[in-house]
């Protein structure tokens, strides 16, 4: 990551992923250059944000550059992890064990951690599932994003919710597909092992560039957890079904 | 002493451009040149597994049945093929009996149901891109433009935006909007 003006680093540093770390090395693999705009006499500088040779934006607006920078961030360390597979899921603890709940933004995962995490269950993402090769889930440490009716999202700490934060890696116990539906009563089915993976593949980042990789850690979390697709109304009474199947 | 030399051609399994997994009960193919993932059921499998392009179909459903350990039928192998060629993970798609074992879909679907483990399950993975965040278009353009997220847009939904689109400022509006 390098700047034009230092004035800007705190902002960014704020938006760097959790556990980044300064690289002293010389040779990166991903390159981040922002050129800090702003007024300057009459002139009006834009703010240019590069990703190596790739332009992502070029506004006047400061604060749009950096949103564009921490989503382009959190992309990048989901795609280019060496070590770990990120799927889209929200994810909690309960007794020992990691609760996936995978999904596409607007189905619903952040609700349905936040219903959880009020029932007593550990927070460890509304965003990501990051796994190791062995098939545990890490924590994705950031504030849940809730959205309201006009699907503005407000960021909340896992501890206004009445949750904790999970902090060591947790083996999967249950993978649970709940898309929203208004009005719908939680009747899941039983998925089966290679059903699951499917369900969890659809939301992996790299699914196309590691597929042999994906595949092999997924078959391993869906080896000793139980999965379940259905289709949920209220996130509280998913929220207790879910915590009463993982025991 | 030389063996005898097959010279048949029967269903081939495609080899090339995949990578297998197998599972305790499945067998889960990625299909690298068209970024479909399937997930194929025990006899499905079990006839994939079979098609060496020497076995007859006859061949083929008695090697599934000994591989499976329960009798797979001709009828269950034609089934089968039929649908491991319309996921392309044969060489060649097979052509159906010119008699006619199964005189409508319906009857195909009927004898599969009463079969069973002969699904072949398939999906198309996501881009990194499509397996991002996404922004809903409403949501996109109900921001300030000062609070433009620079997310992508969300392609399904609703009020869907379309692809390759992301939340930010446009020209001089207020508000912002998901464009290229």
């Amino acid at each position: 990551m390098r700047v034009t003006d230092r004035s800007v680093l705190d902002e960014i540093v704020a938006r760097l992923p959790a556990g980044w770390r300064r690289q002293p090395r010389p040779l990166v693999d991903h390159l981040v250059s922002f050129v800090v705009g702003g007024d300057a006499g009459a002139v009006r500088r834009f703010h240019l944000l590069y990703a190596d040779a790739r332009r992502l934006v070029r506004t006047t607006e400061r604060h749009e550059a950096l949103a564009v920078l921490e989503n382009h961030l959190t992309q990048a360390v989901a795609e280019m992890a060496p070590r770990r597979l990120f799927v889209h899921a929200g994810v909690v603890g309960w007794n020992g064990q990691a609760i996936l709940v995978p999904g596409a933004s607007h189905a619903g995962k952040s609700t349905l951690v936040a219903a959880l995490l009020a029932a007593g269950a550990t927070y460890y993402s509304d965003e990501f599932a990051v796994l190791d090769p062995q098939g545990r889930v890490h924590p994705f440490p950031r504030p849940i994003r809730l959205r309201d009716a006009r699907e503005i999202a407000t960021s909340l700490e896992p501890e206004q919710l009445g949750g904790r934060r999970g902090l060591g890696p947790l083996p999967v116990g249950l993978v649970a597909v709940a898309r929203y539906d208004e009005g719908a009563r939680w009747r899941p089915a039983r998925l089966t092992a290679g059903r699951a993976v499917l369900e969890l593949l659809s939301n992996t980042i790299v699914a196309r560039s590691h597929p042999a990789a994906a595949m092999a850690t997924l078959g391993r979390v869906v080896s000793r957890a139980a999965s379940f697709k259905g289709r949920r109304g209220e996130a509280r009474e998913a929220a207790a079904w879910l915590l009463e199947a993982v025991g | 002493m030389s063996r005898p030399v097959k010279n048949r051609t029967g269903p081939r399994q495609r080899r090339d451009g995949l990578v297998v997994q197998e599972l305790p009960e499945e067998t889960l193919v990625y299909d690298l040149e068209r970024h479909k993932a399937h997930c194929l059921e025990v006899v499905a499998a079990a006839v994939w597994e079979a098609c060496d392009g020497e076995r007859t179909v006859g061949e083929i459903a008695a090697r599934a049945t000994k591989r499976i350990g329960r009798r797979v039928p001709d009828d269950a192998a034609w089934l089968a093929l039929r649908r491991l060629g319309r996921a392309r993970l044969l060489e060649a798609p097979v052509a159906a009996p010119v008699a006619g074992r199964f005189t409508s879909r319906r009857d195909w679907l009927k004898k599969a149901a009463l079969f069973g483990g002969l699904s072949v399950l398939s999906i198309t993975a996501p881009t990194a891109a499509q397996a991002a965040t996404c922004v809903a278009q409403t949501a996109c353009q109900a921001l300030q433009n000062r609070f433009c997220t620079g997310a992508p847009c969300c392609t399904t939904g609703p009020n869907p935006a379309p692809p390759g689109t992301s939340c930010k400022k446009v020209g001089n509006q207020n508000n912002c909007s998901c464009a290229p």
